[in-house]
């Protein structure tokens, strides 16, 4: 497809004409960390992100979520009619929902709530000009991306050059952006390097006595997988009224770190000792998953790391396996 | 007929019973669904036992709670640990730790008064408990949400996630990694991790959780320059009385000769 190009003095003009249709979410300074907020101009997005501590998949499958109330025998599903374009979603970002699909729209059951959101949703992606310390995307081939998106944003200069990768996203261009011949010519490289090699082997690995020892730093806090993009884990509560006859149902995350995750009728815990949880974690992203569905779990975005208050990075604790 | 609900404190502050009277709008509501026999802030009404649920706010600090509590024991099918200082010890339990005849005479001169006390501590010390409601003081909606699941018959699940669960959802910066002081990744959650999100730490009110690394925890804060003394208080506000603080020195002390 042919390529466009924005100025940046036009973007502020770009966002106001989004407005009119949809609601507009961006990255956003939170104190020191950066998150996904609902922008109402230009100059609230944050620009000098690498990327977000917490990631946009959180706006496709909320931490709680309401998926009915309901009243004696009527049930009332929640309707979502708001349509919403996310801009600066990063590559890997990207990468990460395209994993969430597989899990949620094309296994073996649909998740109604999920899609309804991805498809009330456009992505304007926008390329990094750098990798941060935990990024280890090149490692997982999540730097490049070739579907997915509505929009790709790459800075040039004073200009974005902007690629066109959806019907929908062809549909947002408007008389600011002029057509081009310009290419984005960004390359992106990580100082993280996951060995792939060992990656391939990790199952050689599944009785090493490395779990053990580096599981002894672990909390169990389970930041690691609450803000992993690709982290779908769920328990579904329901919260009656007093009165008994109303009520609704909640779907809320939960992580592999916990202790009461694997716990069954009667208290049995599969997952007793941190050290089985802790291997776990690492074993569905690049292990199971991939055995189940053909890709890694894995975007190398680096939050897993950028999060953990032990200091635990899965990416050293592979390559030094031996 | 209605279930039989009896709330009874010990020592404590009524901050906790104050807490559900603070559930205005669900009074009525909680009015309907059972009948409350014995509240001393709510109602003058005192029926005798037996009762289906008794809630019991308060720590066991004084030889006639003993008795008490298990009298309560005896004449209830249920009984739920209400708030931090019932659940395990308070504040209070940080007394446990100096010289009885010392406190008492810094708080009542001379005339020390017959007080029988004894440690404070959590009433699962004495007796069987079936079910908590935690913090200092409890969240209301974690009250509500207890009953309700007991008026269905269903038995209540405890919240054994960490803080940090609920933190993280709220998408919060993380005081333990920028301060090195947080006790969330210590402390049982379901207060919707109300103090991180208000920008505070974590002061461990809902008390030490089952699935604990406190080693680890210490290291981390070490490495943040935190000192011995602080890192002691911090863990000493709430879990003075269990078990595991014993522990507690012995890894501080494991910790610091180890770096
Ligand atoms: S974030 Fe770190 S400390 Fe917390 S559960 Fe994950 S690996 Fe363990
Ligand atoms: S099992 Fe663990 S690592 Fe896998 S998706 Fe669930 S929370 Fe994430
Ligand atoms: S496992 Fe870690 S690096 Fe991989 S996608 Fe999840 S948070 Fe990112
Ligand atoms: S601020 Fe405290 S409660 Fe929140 S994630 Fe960090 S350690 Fe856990
Ligand atoms: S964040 Fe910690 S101190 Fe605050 S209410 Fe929750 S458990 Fe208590």
């Amino acid at each position: 497809m042919s390529g466009y190009i924005l100025k940046k003095e036009d973007f502020g003009k770009f966002i106001e004409s989004l407005k009119e249709e949809y609601e507009i979410f961006a990255p956003v300074k939170k104190k020191t960390y950066f998150v996904f907020g609902k922008v109402d101009s230009a100059e609230e997005i944050a620009f000098e992100f690498i990327n977000t501590e917490y990631s946009p998949t959180n706006l496709f499958f909320p931490k709680k979520e309401v998926l009915f109330d309901y009243n004696n025998t009527k049930i009332n599903n929640k309707k979502e009619d708001i349509t919403r374009v996310i801009f600066g979603i990063r590559p890997c970002d990207v990468h990460a929902l395209i994993i969430m699909d597989t899990l949620f729209l094309e296994a073996n059951f649909e998740d109604t709530y999920y899609r309804k959101k991805r498809e009330n949703t456009l992505l304007i992606s926008l390329k990094c000009n750098s990798a941060g310390e935990n990024c280890f995307c090149e490692s997982m081939g999540t730097d490049k991306l070739e579907r997915g998106y509505d929009l790709m944003f790459c800075e040039q200069g004073g200009s974005y050059v902007v690629d066109i990768g959806s019907q929908r996203g062809q549909k947002l261009i408007n008389e600011l952006f002029k057509s081009t011949d310009e290419e984005c010519i960004k390359e992106l490289h990580c100082n993280k390097k996951l060995d792939m090699q060992k990656v391939n082997q990790l199952e050689q690995f599944a009785e090493h006595e490395g779990w053990k020892k580096e599981s002894e730093a672990c909390l169990s806090c389970a930041a690691c997988t609450i803000t992993c993009p690709t982290c779908g884990c769920f328990d579904v509560v329901d919260v009656p009224n007093l009165n008994m006859a109303a009520g609704k149902r909640l779907r809320v995350n939960t992580s592999c770190q916990l202790k009461n995750f694997s716990e069954v009728a009667g208290g049995h815990v599969f997952r007793e000792t941190r050290d089985k949880r802790f291997k776990h974690r690492i074993y569905h992203k690049l292990v199971y998953f991939k055995k189940q569905f053909d890709t890694f779990m894995c975007v190398g975005c680096g939050r897993c790391i950028t999060n953990c208050p032990a200091g635990i990075d899965m990416v050293s604790i592979i390559n030094s396996l031996k | 007929m209605k279930p039989r609900v009896a709330i009874f404190d010990m020592t404590s502050c009524d901050g906790c019973q104050t807490t559900i009277l603070n559930l205005e709008e669900y009074l009525v509501d909680i009015a309907n669904a059972v009948d409350i026999v014995n509240f001393r802030l709510g109602t003058e009404k005192v029926s005798p036992g037996p009762y289906d649920i008794s809630i019991v706010e308060g720590s066991i600090s004084r030889q006639e709670e003993v008795k008490k509590i298990k009298w309560i024991r005896e004449n209830s099918k249920t009984v739920i640990a209400l708030g931090a200082c019932a659940t395990h010890g308070g504040p209070q339990a940080l007394s446990n730790r100096l010289n009885k005849k010392d406190i008492h005479k810094e708080i009542y001169g001379n005339i020390v008064p017959k007080l029988n006390s004894l440690d404070a501590k959590g009433i699962d010390q004495y007796i069987k408990v079936d079910h908590y409601i935690r913090g200092c003081p409890i969240d209301k909606f974690d009250f509500l949400n207890i009953l309700k699941q007991f008026l269905i018959g269903k038995i209540p699940k405890e919240n054994t996630n960490p803080v940090c669960v609920e933190c993280r959802f709220n998408e919060n910066v993380c005081q333990f990694m920028e301060l090195g002081a947080c006790l969330g990744p210590f402390t049982y959650g379901g207060c919707g991790a109300i103090c991180p999100t208000n920008n505070l730490p974590c002061d461990g009110c809902r008390g030490a959780l089952d699935d604990l690394n406190l080693e680890a925890g210490i290291r981390i804060m070490k490495k943040k320059n935190i000192g011995d003394d602080k890192i002691k208080a911090l863990f000493r506000k709430y879990v003075p009385s269990d078990k595991r603080y014993e522990k507690f020195e012995e890894m501080l002390k494991n910790v610091n000769n180890k770096t």
